[in-house]
């Protein structure tokens, strides 16, 4: 578990939930609480709902668990999220009468926390050991499946260029879903998500949609035919392959077998994407000795908060352990310490247009398969449409809804380090570094 | 850099021999060809020198510290409702007083509030900082902030009022006599809100 010193931004980044953000904060008022306290494990309250009775709140101060008895579904709920903020608004006072029912709840929290820390020995004999045969029948099951939906992708995709692109069926929705839905019976989820994709494309209010329709086709025929001739493949590009079409790498394997690295890791980005009730958080930290990046790549539902509040400005120091790939770059975390401040931005990223795209090209080369890298770069002037290089070279931006007047106001026309992703066609802007401090931007 | 000994088809041409169609064993051959093709696009991108490159004016440093942005938000949400809309003067001079600024990511929202409320701007003048000045400057769109007279006048004597002189203000009065019968609960939260807020605003900790 990271040690953080809970603060609102560490709030804010733990709740997944906007709604509940908000009117959380509206609810952050001590005139709205009937009675609330806290001491060093534990805070407490009583707030008038729609009930007849105040809903009773508890927090558990060390990782913001919560209860409440209001009859929301959201977790945490707005009232569980208005005291937090309190909390961390030094508004709560302290007390010495936490109510019987508090004491009992986050007495039960840490049993089981400890439980879980500390799971009993179990003999030989009762112990359940995995059975390989079953596990080498799933996993030939599997591959099965797999093999089918990749003749089937690529019987699809010839099909489609033998009817030519013109055809009206391919700006129809169903025409890709359709596919889609095949390929995740095929258990290639992350293949039906970018064909069904690709049904919006000619809606898009493009004026390229049919160059990049062919682009994202040829990609995904080229990742069937390597995904075929994988065994000819190196170790890291047939993991990249594998994990593109739709093969999972459990989180304690790569823990278990892998070596880990050993930094101090400055948390430089945090992105969150929207896919219907699932949310996926891209977390980009950056080792200040090894210079490497490192991604955690977690998802969680909407209603539900992430397990861990990595705020973006803090560093720690720990063990990450990168998952195999051709082009290393997402980790599980093996280890963490206490998560401090440090807005010192380092000094060796580049400063150019043509050296994020260098870098771009080398990641590709080793990758082709790659979504998109990391940057961070110097003296880059953003606006909405477009990041600036010193020398007038410019990257499109994506459109992440901040205004003109926002940027006009935030960066007041200076040259300034900024952090974000490229995909090769859009720079996704997620931090800068402008007078006041570190911003880091939300995305719709 | 893409290698010349390789045959890479031009993308027009790929996208030309799509869009009609291919016959037999043809529609795997382009999709390759159209792969390797993205590929070398992708990685060897080459963009533009911007041909009107922007001309930067940096704007100066600020000279006060900014205050919370949740104080900001806090405040600019006292605008959506009476009474405590009243307050938002108190809050500038406040802020003010206490020696601090908006933080820039709120000056489009302090600067557009000025354009509707144009008796706020003297008091929006004192806590927009050298970010906000510079704007002002640089924007047609505010000119209404550089017209004469903008620190004399009606907006010059608006001072703090204690809560027994807010219940005096005739604004205060109209509104509380014209709550309908129907919504006196609702009236008389709205007055708790206020003596709160009021506090608040008092106590420098606007939250």
């Amino acid at each position: 578990m990271l040690m953080t010193t809970w603060t609102e931004e560490s709030i804010r980044n733990l709740v997944n939930d906007a709604g509940a953000l908000r009117d959380g904060q509206k609810l952050a008022q001590p005139p709205k609480w009937t009675s609330f306290g806290r001491d060093d494990a534990m805070a407490w309250g009583a707030i008038k709902g729609s009930g007849a009775l105040p809903y009773q709140v508890s927090i558990d101060l060390s990782d913001m668990g919560s209860k409440c008895s209001c009859p929301s579904r959201r977790f945490p709920c707005k009232h569980a999220v208005a005291l937090m903020l309190l909390v961390v608004a030094d508004a709560v006072p302290r007390r010495d009468d936490p109510p019987d029912g508090v004491k009992t709840w986050l007495a039960n929290r840490q049993r089981k926390r400890d439980a879980a820390e500390n799971p009993p020995e179990t003999s030989p004999d009762t112990k359940k050991a995995p059975d390989p045969a079953k596990q080498a029948k799933t996993e030939a099951a599997r591959l099965k499946k797999v093999e089918a939906g990749v003749g089937e992708l690529r019987l699809f995709l010839e099909d489609t260029v033998r009817r030519g692109l013109s055809d009206a069926r391919i700006k129809d929705y169903n025409y890709w879903d359709k596919i889609a839905g095949r390929m995740v019976d095929a258990q290639m989820s992350p293949i039906a998500k970018r064909l069904r994709d690709l049904g919006g494309l000619p809606y898009r209010k493009k004026n390229d949609w049919l160059g990049d329709l062919v682009a994202e086709v040829s990609r995904l025929y080229a990742l069937t035919e390597a995904y075929l001739k994988r065994e000819t493949l190196s170790d890291g590009l047939r993991a990249d392959v594998q994990v593109a079409i739709g093969f999972t790498v459990k989180q304690d394997d790569i823990l278990a077998n892998y070596p880990a690295v050993t930094d101090r890791w400055k948390i430089v980005g945090q992105i969150r994407q929207h896919e219907d009730s699932l949310i996926e958080r891209r977390t980009w930290l950056y080792g200040e000795t090894t210079r490497r990046y490192a991604l955690i790549l977690e998802f969680a539902h909407s209603s539900r908060p992430f397990t861990e509040s990595y705020t973006v400005g803090h560093v720690f120091e720990g063990d990450v352990v990168y998952y195999p790939s051709a082009y290393p770059l997402r980790v599980a975390v093996k280890r963490t310490g206490i998560s401090q401040r440090n807005t010192q931005f380092l000094t060796d990223w580049p400063d150019s247009v043509d050296a994020i795209l260098d870098e771009f090209s080398a990641a590709l080369a080793l990758n082709p398969f790659l979504e998109r890298i990391p940057v961070a770069a110097h003296r880059m002037y953003p606006t909405p449409s477009w990041l600036t290089d010193s020398q007038a070279r410019r990257l499109p931006m994506k459109a992440t809804g901040y205004t003109l007047d926002w940027y006009k106001a935030v960066v007041g026309e200076h040259r300034l380090p900024v952090f974000g992703e490229w995909d090769g066609n859009q720079f996704l802007l997620n931090g800068l570094q402008a007078e006041e401090g570190w911003i880091c931007l939300t995305t719709p | 850099m893409p290698d010349d000994s390789l045959d890479i088809p031009a993308w027009a041409e790929l996208l030309d021999q799509m869009m009609v169609g291919a016959e037999g064993e043809q529609a795997a051959i382009l999709l390759k060809q159209a792969a390797l093709t993205a590929i070398y696009r992708r990685a060897g991108k080459i963009t533009p020198v911007a041909k009107n490159p922007p001309e930067l004016h940096p704007a100066p440093p600020e000279i006060l510290p900014p205050c919370k942005e949740r104080e900001v938000s806090w405040a600019l949400n006292l605008d959506r409702q009476m009474p405590q809309k009243l307050l938002i003067p108190s809050w500038f001079i406040v802020l003010h007083q206490n020696g601090k600024r908006v933080p820039h990511s709120f000056l489009p929202a302090l600067l557009n509030l000025g354009k509707r409320a144009p008796d706020l701007c003297p008091l929006i003048m004192r806590v927009m900082g050298e970010r906000g000045r510079w704007l002002v400057e640089r924007d047609e769109d505010y000119a209404l902030f550089k017209q004469a007279g903008l620190w004399t006048g009606a907006a010059a004597q608006i001072t703090l009022k204690t809560l027994e002189e807010w219940q005096q203000d005739p604004r205060y009065i109209d509104w509380y006599n014209n709550v309908p019968e129907v919504s006196v609960s609702f009236r008389d939260s709205a007055v708790k809100a206020f003596e709160y807020a009021h506090t608040q605003i008092m106590e420098g900790l606007a939250r």
